[in-house]
């Protein structure tokens, strides 16, 4: 390696800029089923994949309202990838917007549930849940 | 968006879709075999579901659905 980095002879000419393996990043769009949805359903969210694991963000809105219901709702289908033994709990952090608190749930298979009893039904307004999660695929 | 992989992914045939959007980037979602596909989806979709979400597919996926969800209520 040279001993100036960034300059001719280094092994890597820009810092931070390494080649990963099996990275890629895109879009995905969460599906309304599970959730209470008053008015017009709009999600969207994005994914980083660095190998084999995936980080995601995604939001999901009605334009009056929408909610969960606590223990029981299954949120946020079709992630996009399959995670890696779907009897795997893998949680996810969720909050809502308005400043209501944030909670967690957990993810199997491609889907987001509520965890169960300890979160109470919720319903915000047209701003919206916000959920972020990251998990192993194989 | 077109299409521009589909990996079949776990002994339930799940589909791990990649598409590329009009910008040029990839846009990704699962289905399984318990979904209805939407009429207009990718005829390469369909036809891969109706080979492979077979019912000995979707009765396995259902059996692992049933049994996930009395662990959730038992817990």
């Amino acid at each position: 390696m040279g001993g100036i980095i960034g300059g001719a002879g280094s092994k890597s000419g820009v810092i931070g800029r390494t080649e990963i393996e099996g990275y890629e990043e895109g879009t995905w769009a969460p599906t309304s089923a599970g959730f209470d949805v008053v008015g017009s359903f709009t999600s969207g969210g994005y994914y980083k994949k660095f190998g084999k694991m995936v980080f995601v963000t995604g939001w999901v809105r009605g334009s009056t309202s929408i909610g969960t219901t606590g223990g029981a709702s299954t949120i946020g289908g079709a992630l996009p990838f399959t995670i890696v033994d779907g009897a795997n709990k893998v949680c996810p952090y969720i909050v809502y917007s308005g400043g209501q608190s944030g909670w967690v749930g957990y993810a199997w298979n491609n889907n987001i549930y509520t965890i169960f009893g300890s979160c109470p039904n919720m319903t915000v307004g047209s701003d919206g849940i916000f959920f972020t999660l990251h998990y192993a695929i194989d | 968006m077109r299409l521009d992989k589909i990996e079949v992914v776990s002994e339930h045939k799940h589909f791990q879709i990649r598409e590329i959007t009009d910008s040029g980037g990839y846009h990704r979602r699962v289905l399984q075999c318990d979904q209805t596909l939407a009429d207009d989806e990718h005829q390469e979709i369909k036809d891969k579901a109706a080979e492979l979400w077979t019912d000995e597919v979707k009765e396995a996926w259902a059996t692992e659905v049933a049994e996930h969800k009395a662990r959730r209520e038992a817990e």
